[in-house]
């Protein structure tokens, strides 16, 4: 895992949670905790402090990763400002993710390993765009995926209705994220 | 003093946020450091890249321009890397390349920088090297690979093509130094394998004459303009004509004649002997049959095989499939190769030669004596007929020792029951010496210098 990920982790824990909360969280989860956003750590590192930090929101982990999801997307787009501007909404900016983001974040981190969604484009109704993601990830990651979308919804002030029709979680061989996008107001 | 335990907990806390982005920092700066030099370096060796090479070159130019002091780019190719390769294993090859990297780095001073462009190219930068430096400059790199390298334990004798050009003034830029180098390098590795060259002004023309000269035989070859001659060998007893050695000419659309001396070199080194030298031997068995068709003793027919040829794997189908389709009985042709390039591999050429005899042919050694000859060779290899090398046939009537040597080889011969044939023989005096010397065939402008397929017509016709 990237250590990237486990900065946004500490950003999004120290400013909703607080300060001291980060510092707890790493003492529980008992890893070393210095990460730098460019270096490569361990995925049980990842787990273990997502275990440590749903046990301080008493909360599942299932919830804990899709919260941390949803928070980290203003931090995203504060560093990556470029992947958001380009794109009109939330249907057109979860598209570009395979052949754009993931391959610019490759280049950013090399030995990143990115996951590679399936899509779906159902024809657009009244209520506003549909989009069916398939995630296949050995990390089995689909909370952080919602979370994502969620917090990528707020971000184009767009709602969005999140199913899950299967999930790897629940022994199926894919998630299968099914996107009811709403219209902007 | 005790602190209060919530002063304590906070000062703790402060102290490990700080210590995990002390952490996180060096961390970062070890990243960059290995990104840099993964860009910059050649993951295998350690050494320069292209890039950093590049980089260092124009470096080293400016200091040049301010100074004026020469540098030297040289080039260096490893000769026969891709069968090592082949042989022991890309993990032994990848061994071999750093070995030759640590050798080269110890052979220059620490302010040169070496490189690996890729491959089996190396590359190196040699600041200040005044006219006196010059030669010690090249034969400290050159040294470096003169220790046997171990190879899974086996010393193995590696050689490599050097190419050097030294700066000239401000006009050189990277990628001119470059250029002249790797001209150079050409040169070394057509002048031989061991070699080094350095670039001189012609090398250029000499290297886009060499192409066009390369792609004019391409299409020499597809637009037939290769024309076969035939130089009589005889019996010099009785002036009988014996044989007939097939002999290729290049005569262009134009009318020019380009001498074999001028492209057979080039159609060695590009391959392209290979179809020509087995068109030649389809010609000239195509040939040889028409004239045998009228009655007169059986002659024999005389073939120049390249050593390309001879280690073509389909070498022994195609001659027999030439005989089958010309209908040429196989004793009567006499496959020449020279004594160089059969020495060059004497195991491997025995072998090759094996399978050709065993079709019926025969094979004879040309330019005998200019090898460096081992004699025990004659007995091991397959052969019936040696060619007496014209160099010595041109001293036999001139000196004594020119005597003597002829003498010896033509002892050899009959020693060991060889057909010895005296190459080049131009004046009467010669013919004189050799008779006395008792060498039975000869072939030489005396006789009859190399005659078209129509000359030779005649030539046959009047000689019945």
């Amino acid at each position: 895992m990237k250590g990237i990920i486990f900065n946004l982790c500490e950003e999004v824990v120290a400013t909703h949670l607080g300060e001291t909360a980060w510092d707890g969280i790493l003492e529980r989860a008992g890893v070393d905790g210095a990460y730098t956003s460019l270096g490569n750590y361990p995925d049980e590192d990842f787990g273990r402090i997502l275990d440590a930090l749903a046990m301080h929101r008493g909360n599942s982990a299932r919830d804990t990763l899709r919260w941390f999801g949803h928070q980290a997307m203003p931090f995203l787009a504060e560093r990556y400002p470029e992947f958001f501007t380009t794109h009109k909404g939330l249907r057109p900016f979860l598209l570009s993710l395979n052949d754009v983001i993931h391959a610019e974040v490759r280049k950013l981190y090399p030995g990143a390993t990115v996951p590679v969604f399936g899509f779906e484009v159902p024809p657009p109704t009244d209520a506003g765009d549909g989009l069916v993601i398939h995630y296949r990830s050995k990390r089995r990651l689909c909370p952080l995926a919602e979370g994502f979308i969620a917090g990528a919804a707020d971000h184009f002030r767009q709602p969005v209705a999140l199913s899950q029709r299967t999930c790897m979680l629940d022994g199926a061989e894919e998630c299968v994220i099914v996107c009811d996008i709403g219209r902007k107001p | 003093m005790s602190r209060d335990p919530a002063v304590q907990e906070e000062i703790d806390r402060w102290r490990r946020k700080y210590e995990r982005e002390r952490k996180a920092r060096l961390q970062a700066e070890e990243i960059a450091e290995r990104f840099t030099r993964d860009a910059l370096h050649d993951p295998l060796t350690g050494l320069a890249n292209r890039a950093l090479y590049l980089d260092r070159l124009q470096h080293a130019l400016d200091a040049t321009g301010r100074h004026r002091m020469p540098l030297a780019t040289v080039l260096l190719d490893l000769n026969g890397f891709k069968e090592i390769n082949d042989s022991f294993g890309h993990a032994v090859g990848d061994e071999l390349l750093c070995a030759v990297a640590r050798r080269l780095t110890d052979a220059v001073r620490s302010i040169d920088t070496v490189a690996r462009l890729g491959g089996d190219e190396f590359a190196l930068v040699i600041e200040d090297v005044d006219e006196a430096r010059r030669e010690l400059v090249i034969g400290r790199i050159k040294h470096a690979l003169d220790v046997p390298f171990l190879l899974q334990g086996e010393p193995r004798q590696i050689t490599g093509s050097f190419g050097i050009a030294f700066s000239r003034g401000n006009e050189d830029t990277p990628t001119e130094m470059l250029r002249r180098a790797d001209m150079a390098m050409y040169a070394a590795k057509r002048e031989g394998k061991t070699g080094h060259a350095v670039f001189e002004t012609g090398m250029h023309a000499a290297i886009v004459y060499r192409l066009e000269m390369k792609s004019n035989l391409q299409r020499a070859l597809a637009e037939r303009e290769f024309r076969l001659h035939y130089q009589p060998v005889v019996e010099m007893f009785t002036g009988r004509i014996t044989a007939m050695e097939a002999l290729i000419r290049w005569i262009r659309v134009d009318g020019a004649v380009v001498t074999p001396g001028d492209f057979i070199p080039l159609a060695e080194e590009t391959g392209l002997i290979v179809p020509m030298g087995w068109w030649v031997l389809e010609e000239a068995c195509r040939q040889f049959m028409e004239w045998q068709q009228a009655p007169r003793p059986p002659l024999a027919l005389h073939v120049n095989l390249s050593p390309r040829q001879l280690h073509d794997p389909l070498a022994a189908g195609i001659v027999l499939e030439t005989l089958g389709r010309s209908g040429m009985p196989p004793d009567r042709l006499v496959l020449e190769l020279t004594e160089t390039s059969v020495m060059e591999d004497v195991a491997s050429s025995q072998g090759a030669m094996e399978k050709l005899t065993a079709l019926g042919v025969r094979m004879g050694v040309d330019d005998f004596g200019t090898g460096y000859s081992s004699l025990s060779y004659l007995q091991k290899l397959p052969v019936t007929v040696l060619k007496i090398d014209k160099s010595f046939v041109d001293d036999v009537a001139v000196s004594k020792r020119g005597a003597a040597l002829v003498r010896a080889i033509i002892g050899v011969g009959s020693a060991l029951d060889l057909q010895v044939v005296a190459e080049g023989v131009e004046r009467v005096e010669q013919v004189g010496r050799l008779r006395a010397l008792d060498c039975r065939f000869a072939q030489g402008y005396y006789f009859s210098r190399p005659l078209d397929a129509q000359a030779m017509t005649e030539y046959l016709g009047a000689a019945r």
